[in-house]
């Protein structure tokens, strides 16, 4: 019965592929990570390094790739303090752009622990690394689709309730500012007939506002003594809508030419393998893909398909 | 004692007086010299020689050397040799040296009867005030410190201090071997007070044979151990290193009782903290013994179960693993796989507690080495096999143990090992797709361990209700538990107050005694008492050195 339980989970994540799943950043956080190690028998690190290699596709021709350095410093046995180190690689039909992309630091306690169950608390923030305005080799503003920073400041705040075999969790994530972003697709050069028909696929995000996250993550763990695998859903309902400048009149607009409003729901399915090789390192495979898609998102946070490939070491 | 006893009883034999007796002198210096083979064939030569008149002599000499060898069935054999009911006295020292086997058969309750049996016996041959009575009571004293009886202990301690310093006077072997016992009694309500009389008896043996003799030795041990009990380390390091630096003037070779004065310097270090300088000593103690004894002995297996401690508390597993595997290996007459996955079967061993042991750490240190460093299943497959083969040897252990205290002891460890029984294959169980078997097991160690419970509930009296006892006989029982008692104070305050009465008596029984004893008697002292005082102050070095020391006393 459990065989076929995992065999169906591992077959339900492979018929997903080919979508995808899309965050500001907030669901790799601290309590809000996907597939956190839950044993309390097993020797505590106080110092974890993950190096992960990520794809995503988009619902558009970008592929994202990001390496990203995670650090998770243990400062007692409550406490713990997260860093995370993207490096961005954006390549599509447009442009192909790369840089240092937005910083994560995230505090997280413990407040509950018992037998049963852990319950932690998590506080963080997003730094840009750049104004999310890059531009092609003509010098014209690209999509958010292909900036490496989302260019705003964030405050995120989570809490997780693990335990041996479930993860739920809920977080926000609140920009502060808009970011410099100066796409319109209005002002791409018109010679080529093709080009421009595809540049109007993207969504303007002059100005973005982005609006605030909130997400809920729920997934099911399967723990044996060197692998683990887990599936879960992760809903991302965008309260507050982005606001971007019509480049029209100049008015601060939250909806597109169709009339969709740049918030809603957006919810991908996650599964993940893991394989621990002792308890000093191990490899997780991510794969999620989304399911629900918002119709307007001009942040560009529009993944069909993620896969990432992480080493974990600890010491 | 028991050469003294023994000594005595040729002169005390009306049967013998008069006749040529055997050399005893060459018979106590071979004991001296723990060379106990030559010493039992010398003996048994002499019987040819002098006849029969002397087989109740021989027969508790031999025997209280098997006793010291470890041979007690053959002693038990020896002493049924001496018919009883020819001779009051005989038949008192005889049953003293019954006494004394069921002692070391941790048969308490035999011995108990023995000993109280001798005791009437000197009563009835009017020696109650004798050495050979003394020495009744000092092992009286034992068994009662042994079941936890501390003020009969102390009552029977101080008469048999009494008699002896009444007879020998204060510089007297005798009467250091009683503080012995006292501050062994003493030290189990208040450590300062034991401590106080372990000095005494030092202070006794040096005014006797200066400061380099192996009572020196054994003394400056016990109060070392005193100290350690009371975390004074430093003056507890000190003593132990006075008494192996005795042991190594008097083996300059190497001798399992110096490896135990290493041993219990790495111990206290170990309690410190130190662990480089614990082992060390453990080092040091080990090559002694393994010079001595070579591959197997429980001794060796001991110290390696201590140097896998500390590698554990180190979480260097992979070098505590090895120590409790060579544990295994030294403990077992067949058993040599260097493998963890394999362990010797539930049968073969020396010492069952220290195999007990030894299996629980290994299991202990793999389930720490899968959680601490490999995460490796098969890890935890062997740590269960472990503690499967520790219920085998827990069942193996209580099925021939004769002896109560051992059976609450065991059943302590045993609720040890059922309990990391559970959680394990708890453990395995929710982390493997096939859980029923690890369910299962973790199943039947919860029910061991509720089994054990309910048999540590069988000594209370509540369960003899429950055992549907009628409660006019557990009345009867209680009515006769303070009879008996009460008749105990009573017999115990008469003999002091009849004191000087027999003094008479005791004065000539002494000047025969003595004047008939062989040369070298006054070096015979009851080591068993000083002995069964560090064992019982220190449960856990029962099963290391308690044969070695007696040996070679």
């Amino acid at each position: 019965m459990r065989y076929c339980l995992i065999i169906g989970l591992l077959f339900s994540v492979s018929l997903l592929f080919g979508q995808g799943c899309s965050d500001a950043g907030f669901c790799t956080m601290g309590a809000m990570k996907p597939d956190q190690p839950y044993n309390k028998k097993v020797q505590l690190k106080l110092r974890t390094m993950e190096l992960s290699f990520y794809r995503g596709t988009t619902t558009l021709t970008p592929i994202v790739y990001v390496a990203t350095l995670d650090m998770n410093f243990s400062l007692n046995s409550r406490n713990t303090f997260q860093v995370k180190l993207p490096y961005q690689f954006v390549e599509g039909r447009l442009a192909r752009t790369n840089s240092p992309s937005d910083i994560s630091l995230c505090f997280t306690r413990n407040i509950y622990s018992s037998d049963q169950f852990d319950i932690n608390l998590s506080f963080g923030a997003k730094i840009p690394t750049n104004n999310s305005n890059l531009k092609d080799a003509e010098g014209n503003p690209l999509p958010m689709y292909y900036q490496t920073s989302l260019g705003t400041y964030d405050l995120i705040a989570g809490v997780s309730m693990i335990n041996r075999k479930w993860l739920l969790a809920t977080g926000i994530q609140i920009p502060l500012n808009q970011n410099g972003n100066k796409f319109d697709w209005h002002r791409w050069p018109k010679d080529d007939a093709d080009e421009f028909a595809y540049v109007q696929e993207y969504p303007n995000s002059t100005d973005l506002k982005r609006g605030v996250d909130v997400m809920i993550r729920v997934e099911r763990n399967f723990r044996l003594s060197r692998f683990n695998f887990s599936v879960g859903l992760l809903p991302i309902y965008r309260v507050v809508s982005d606001y971007v400048t019509r480049d029209a009149d100049g008015a601060r607009v939250n909806f597109n030419a169709a009339g969709d409003v740049a918030q809603g729901l957006a919810m991908s399915a996650i599964g993940t393998v893991g394989y621990n090789f002792n308890v000093r390192s191990g490899l997780r495979l991510l794969v999620g893909h989304k399911l629900v898609q918002r119709a307007y998102s001009p942040d560009g946070l529009t993944r069909e398909l993620v896969g990432s490939f992480t080493y974990i070491y600890r010491f | 004692m028991k050469g003294l006893i023994a000594s005595i009883f040729i002169l005390l034999s009306t049967s013998v007086f008069g006749q040529p007796s055997p050399d005893i002198k060459k018979f106590d210096s071979l004991v001296s010299v723990t060379r106990y083979d030559e010493a039992l064939k010398f003996l048994r030569s002499e019987l040819v020689v002098y006849g029969d008149a002397w087989i109740p002599y021989i027969a508790n000499r031999c025997a209280f050397v098997l006793i010291l060898q470890g041979k007690l069935d053959e002693a038990e054999t020896e002493l049924r040799k001496v018919k009883l009911g020819n001779d009051r006295l005989d038949d008192a020292i005889t049953k003293t040296n019954l006494g004394f086997l069921y002692l070391n058969k941790a048969r308490n309750d035999l011995a108990l009867e023995s000993l109280q049996s001798a005791l009437n016996s000197f009563r009835e041959a009017h020696n109650e005030r004798s050495l050979e009575a003394a020495t009744c009571l000092a092992y009286l004293s034992q068994v009662y410190l042994t079941t936890g009886k501390l003020n009969q202990a102390e009552e029977n301690g101080n008469i048999a201090l009494d008699i002896r310093r009444g007879l020998k006077g204060e510089d007297s072997e005798e009467v250091a071997a009683s503080y012995n016992d006292l501050g062994l009694i003493y030290g189990q309500r208040d450590p300062e007070q034991g401590l106080e009389y372990y000095e005494k008896a030092l202070e006794v043996y040096s005014r006797i044979h200066g400061d380099e003799h192996p009572k020196i030795a054994i003394a400056n041990t016990n109060i070392g151990f005193a100290y350690r009990g009371m975390k004074l380390y430093g003056d507890a390091i000190t003593n132990l290193e006075a008494a192996e630096s005795i042991w190594k003037k008097i083996y300059p070779d190497g001798h399992p009782n110096q490896a135990l004065a290493l041993f219990n310097l790495g111990l206290t270090y170990s309690q410190m903290g130190n662990k480089t300088s614990a082992l060390g000593y453990f080092d040091r103690a080990l090559a002694i013994d393994r010079k001595f004894y070579g591959a197997k002995h429980p001794d060796i297996a001991y110290i390696l179960n201590q140097i896998g401690m500390l590698n554990l508390g180190d979480n260097q597993y992979d070098a505590a693993l090895g120590n409790f595997q060579d544990a295994l290996i030294a403990n077992a007459p067949v058993f040599n796989s260097k493998e963890a996955r394999f362990n010797p079967s539930a049968k073969d061993f020396y010492n069952g507690k220290v195999l007990l042991y030894t299996l629980r750490q290994k299991a202990l240190t793999l389930e720490a080495r899968h959680f601490g460093k490999t995460l490796k299943f098969e890890e935890l497959k062997w740590a269960l096999f472990c503690l499967q083969t520790c219920d085998s040897l827990i069942d193996e252990i209580r099925y021939h143990s004769t002896d109560e205290n051992d059976k609450i002891e065991l059943g302590a460890s045993a609720n040890e090992v059922y309990e990391d029984g559970v959680r394990i294959a708890q453990a395995m169980s929710e982390m493997t797709l096939e859980a029923r078997p690890y369910q299962e097991s973790s199943f039947y160690f919860a029910e061991k361990s509720k089994s054990a419970v309910l048999q540590e509930s069988i000594a209370d009296s509540e369960a003899k209700s429950f055992a549907g006892i009628p409660a006019q006989l557990l009345d009867d029982e209680k009515t006769l538990k303070s009879t008996i008692s009460l008749l105990s104070q009573k017999l115990s305050q008469n003999q002091r107050q009849s004191k000087n009465e027999s003094s008479g008596k005791i004065s000539l029984l002494s000047t025969v005694s003595t004047k008939a004893l062989p040369g070298n008697w006054k070096k015979i002292i009851p080591i068993t008492t000083i002995l069964n005082s560090i064992l019982l102050h220190h449960p856990s070095l029962r099963c290391k050195k308690y044969w070695t020391i007696i040996q070679h006393w």
